[in-house]
């Protein structure tokens, strides 16, 4: 095998498949970069149990044939690679090294590598069996529009966690004719609705995951489409010329349809980016992640939101709102509200309130798409 | 058949209680030579005392007509009668341990008053042989041969001559640490082991004792309340030790057990030690006679006390105030975590300290926007920071570019300026002189176990949007009964769902949802207690702390530098493992040799 490809190619490719690729691994195979060299294409893979990611990048092919080459030595040899040289990489068949340079004859910089045996690598899984049986379901889905479902809702889940693992994923649901993306924590909630695709199947799916899927759609051209295929066991991600492999997660995910309160006592709608920056600037008052708590008080057209009472002051900062029902007082964690706040876009955020022990809601008119939810705390 | 025992009988069965082994017979004769006003007493041992014990001191001595009389059971100088011993000031005063020791051993007292001539009375055999004159000067001599020899069964209890001069070593560490006044001399097979010189001055005692690096890691405690009072030296926590043998209680001057002050100063050390570490403490306490009883055992080691409540209160807030005072001070680069334990023995004078830790007084901004405003943490990404750091030492620096760098970081003297995270476990922050490394989870852990301690009225607790499930064993299940209302009492609200299905309702704010399960079943490994709330505020604060590898943003590093601040014990997460770590630059010039 032989070929030749310009740094920033092959480095951004690298890079994408870099995440399932292992750094130590008793599964050897799982720690290497497998290339192709095909026609006047290259495919790069990075694999392990949970995650398998392969992208295409153009070169030029002298000779066709497979490499495996360890992971982490690869890509620094390319990162540090000058940026005015191709990378021009052989396969010694007598040896089974791989040896790069820059291409040319006199070549300052040279290396050779021990190829991994090609043979042992896995077979990149495939979804065609289960679409054909039926078990499995694909989509088009604008880029744009999945990405920001991911953004609005992938905070809301847990940071970590090793047995309840949905409650660090994002689900996939559709079902009613719309693809649904929800993720908890069990104390907020974000839930990102997208019509106009039918089908009734859900997958679960690490929020880490996802975000990182999400950062190789683009958010600009409305056109693009990525394409989805979620089987019983797994989920493909087509994103131009890369295909992202996840493993889902297991389990049952909470019942979310259930949470969402269906009433309110009091409504407020502010302007979004006036809270925002109300909460960060009460947010001063707070210190070291301790008594997190802010406290929101409805009087008539205004929304007080208050830092509590600490032995070196307080805070608070009054704003107008449109207010229907009744006047309340509820505190909350500052950073669920901050963050919820922040993952709308547009101009106004309305929220719902049933009582002072119970879960807000968060909708807005710019973004009918889009719930949040978070729970206040109790004193 | 009934019999009375004859003498001979008697005196061996009494020996056994207050001669137990040598280290005893060495503890008797030593607290005589106290009691005799004696202000130097050496000891010398052979074969951990069993072949040979010789203890003498300067006090004042024993007249000719008394020899005999001091080895009559219950003779004794100290009392005269019941009433005293309400009133005991001496450390001796029940009069059987020389008889005792007499009963067992060969056996020689001589002793001489101030100016008389010197007598000297010989037990041999079990024979009281005839007093004969003794050149000496004043004071007093006791010889134990053969210690036991005649009661082999006693023998057969002993341990190795090492473990039995071990035990006298740590005896006479004891005393000589619990009167400072006192010239002690202890010889060891012919080896000098301990010598200290009079002196008024405790902490030197210890420092002749254990060593002056030691004494350089104590902490200086005092307490009083009423006519109660203590005061020592507390080792501070990064010093404590595998066992409890560097705990030296001493009770009105007697060298003491007690569970009561042992319990106090563990607790008051509970948040800065590890689990299975000691503290290092000599703590002298002052209590009025009448409230203790030290005639509980013959050999007087473990005392009653009367009012054990304020004992353990007067002790545990003399110990917690000098740890909240005094412990501020972030571990040093230069001494890595867990190195001194090791190394405390070694004398070393060239001990590097003086930092002061900037005081939460100091700190505690009266109103944020002044801070704030002072020093904007202007920090950017983290690249760009180290970029600028890079410049700044590649550029031709000069010496005195780099004390403008300094002057201008006068200005941060409120709150250190964040450089930014490594490893998204660690906030880099610029301190005053030095550069300070924060652990995000025990900082945190820090902050959250002080609030749990703190606000115990009022935590506050939040409802999850949906049950979450709690699977517990048939002991967790059993533990729970037992222990339900002081988990709920925490924040959490645990529901039936069920016959044998249980879930989580309610979490205390701060520990999330995800972590509640595991929290829940770490409590039921705890006893209601007095140190339950404590635990718990561990338990707790460890499962709603932030982990290693959360990325954090500019603004959650300062809440948490900030939070840690006001703590009062901010250098230590309540398992005891440090912080934060500093690098001076004194020691980054040195490293770099800058400074020469």
């Amino acid at each position: 095998m032989h070929f030749q490809c310009v740094k920033e190619l092959l480095l951004s490719s690298v890079n994408i498949v870099q995440k399932a690729v292992q750094s130590s691994s008793s599964i050897e195979v799982y720690t290497g970069i497998f290339i192709e060299a095909s026609e006047n294409e290259l495919t790069i893979i990075g694999t392990n149990t949970d995650l398998s990611i392969r992208t295409q990048v153009k070169a030029d092919i002298f000779k066709p044939g497979k490499i495996l080459i360890e992971g982490k030595l690869f890509s620094d040899i390319v990162r540090k690679w000058p940026a005015d040289k191709p990378i021009n990489i052989l396969l010694d068949e007598n040896t089974n090294n791989v040896i790069i340079d820059d291409g040319n004859k006199n070549s300052s910089f040279k290396a050779e590598v021990k190829s991994m045996n090609v043979d042992d690598y896995p077979v990149f899984p495939d979804a065609s069996k289960e679409l054909e049986e039926g078990l499995a379901k694909s989509w088009n889905i604008s880029q744009n529009q999945l990405k920001k479902a991911i953004n609005a809702t992938a905070f809301a889940a847990a940071k970590v966690d090793h047995s309840r693992l949905y409650l660090t994923a994002i689900l996939l649901e559709s079902k009613d004719g719309q693809l649904r993306v929800v993720a908890t924590d069990s104390h907020r909630l974000g839930y990102y609705k997208i019509p106009g695709l039918d089908g009734d199947i859900s997958a679960m799916i690490t929020a880490d995951d996802l975000s990182d899927i999400a950062k190789l759609m683009d958010d600009e051209d409305e056109e693009k489409q990525i394409h989805l295929t979620l089987t019983p066991r797994r989920a493909f991600f087509d994103i131009d010329n890369t295909t992202v492999v996840t493993r889902l997660i297991e389990g049952n995910f909470p019942p979310y349809e259930k949470v969402i309160p269906t009433q309110h006592n009091t409504k407020v709608k502010v302007e979004r980016k006036l809270i925002v920056d109300a909460v960060d600037r009460i947010a001063v008052m707070i210190r070291g992640g301790t008594a997190l708590a802010v406290k929101l008080t409805i009087v008539d057209n205004f929304l007080t939101i208050a830092s509590g009472e600490m032995e070196y002051g307080n805070a608070k900062e009054e704003i107008y709102v449109e207010k229907e029902g009744e006047n309340l007082e509820i505190k909350v964690d500052y950073r669920f509200l901050f963050e919820g706040l922040k993952a709308f876009t547009g101009e106004n955020v309305e929220m719902l309130f049933k009582g002072s022990d119970s879960a807000i809601l968060f909708k807005s008119s710019d973004m009918p798409e889009y719930l949040y939810l978070m729970m206040p705390l109790n004193f | 058949m009934i019999r009375v025992l004859d003498l001979d009988t008697v005196n061996k069965i009494a020996a056994g209680e207050v001669v137990e082994r040598p280290s005893s017979v060495v503890k008797e004769l030593v607290e005589n030579s106290l009691d005799a006003g004696a202000d130097e007493i050496s000891v010398e041992i052979l074969k951990g005392g069993m072949s040979f014990i010789r203890v003498r001191d300067n006090g004042r001595g024993i007249s000719k007509d008394q020899l005999p009389v001091a080895l009559e059971r219950h003779a004794t100088s100290k009392i005269a009668s019941v009433s005293d011993i309400e009133m005991i000031s001496s450390l001796g005063f029940r009069g059987e341990a020389l008889p005792s020791i007499a009963a067992v051993s060969n056996f020689q007292l001589a002793s001489a008053k101030e100016g008389q001539t010197g007598y000297v009375l010989e037990v041999y055999g079990g024979k009281l042989c005839d007093v004969v004159p003794k050149a000496m000067s004043k004071g007093t001599i006791v010889e134990v041969e053969d210690l036991f020899y005649n009661v082999p069964a006693r023998r057969k209890f002993i341990k190795s001559e090492n473990t039995e001069a071990g035990r006298i070593k740590k005896y006479l560490e004891a005393a000589a640490i619990s009167r400072p006044d006192v010239a002690f001399l202890f010889v060891k097979d012919g080896k000098k082991i301990i010598q200290t010189k009079k002196t008024d001055n405790q902490l030197l005692g210890i420092s002749a004792v254990f060593g002056e690096k030691l004494a350089s890691e104590l902490l200086e405690i005092e307490g009083r309340t009423g006519t109660y009072s203590v005061k020592g030296y507390v080792g501070k926590p990064d010093i404590a030790r595998g066992r409890r043998d560097m705990q030296i209680f001493i009770l009105n001057g007697r060298i003491v057990e007690c569970k009561t002050i042992q319990a106090a100063l563990e607790k008051a050390f509970y948040d800065v030690i590890p689990r299975g570490r000691f503290p290092i403490a000599f703590l002298c306490l002052d209590i009025p006679s009448q409230d203790i009883d030290v005639n509980v055992h013959p050999a007087k080691l473990l005392v009653r006390l009367s009012s054990e409540n304020q004992v353990f209160s007067l002790v545990h807030r003399a110990v917690k105030d000098v740890i909240n005072e005094r412990l501020l001070e972030p571990a040093s680069f230069a001494e890595p975590y867990g190195t001194k334990q090791r190394q405390h023995h070694r004398v070393d004078s060239n001990d590097q300290k003086g930092f002061e830790w900037v005081t939460k007084r100091e700190n505690q901004v009266g109103n944020v926007e002044e801070a704030v405003s002072f020093e904007p943490i202007k920090m950017g990404t983290r690249e760009s920071v180290w970029d600028r750091f890079s410049t700044e030492l590649t550029k031709d620096t000069k010496e005195d570019e780099l004390f403008l760098v300094r002057d201008s970081r006068e200005i941060s003297r409120s709150y250190p300026k964040i450089l930014g995270q490594a490893n998204k476990t660690y906030i880099i922050a610029e301190w005053d002189d030095a550069i300070i490394l924060y652990d995000q989870h025990s900082a945190h852990e820090r902050i959250l176990y002080e609030k749990y301690l703190d606000d115990k009225a009022n935590l506050p607790q939040t409802e999850l949007l949906f049950p979450l499930p709690l699977n517990l064993s048939p002991d967790e299940y059993a533990a729970l009964d037992r222990i339900r209302p002081n988990i709920e009492n925490l924040g959490f609200g645990i529901s039936e769902f069920g016959p044998s299905t249980l879930a989580i309702t309610h979490v205390p704010s701060d520990v999330p949802g995800s972590e509640a399960e595991e929290a829940v079943k770490e409590l039921l490994l705890e006893k209601p207690g007095p140190l339950f709330r404590q635990k718990a505020a561990a338990v707790l604060a460890c499962r709603g702390s932030l982990k290693a590898g959360n990325a954090l943003d500019e603004n959650q590093m300062r809440l948490l530098i900030l939070g840690l601040n006001s703590c009062k014990t901010p250098a230590l997460c309540p398992h005891g493992r440090p912080t934060m770590l500093r690098l001076d630059w004194n020691e980054l010039e040195k490293r770099f040799g800058r400074n020469r």
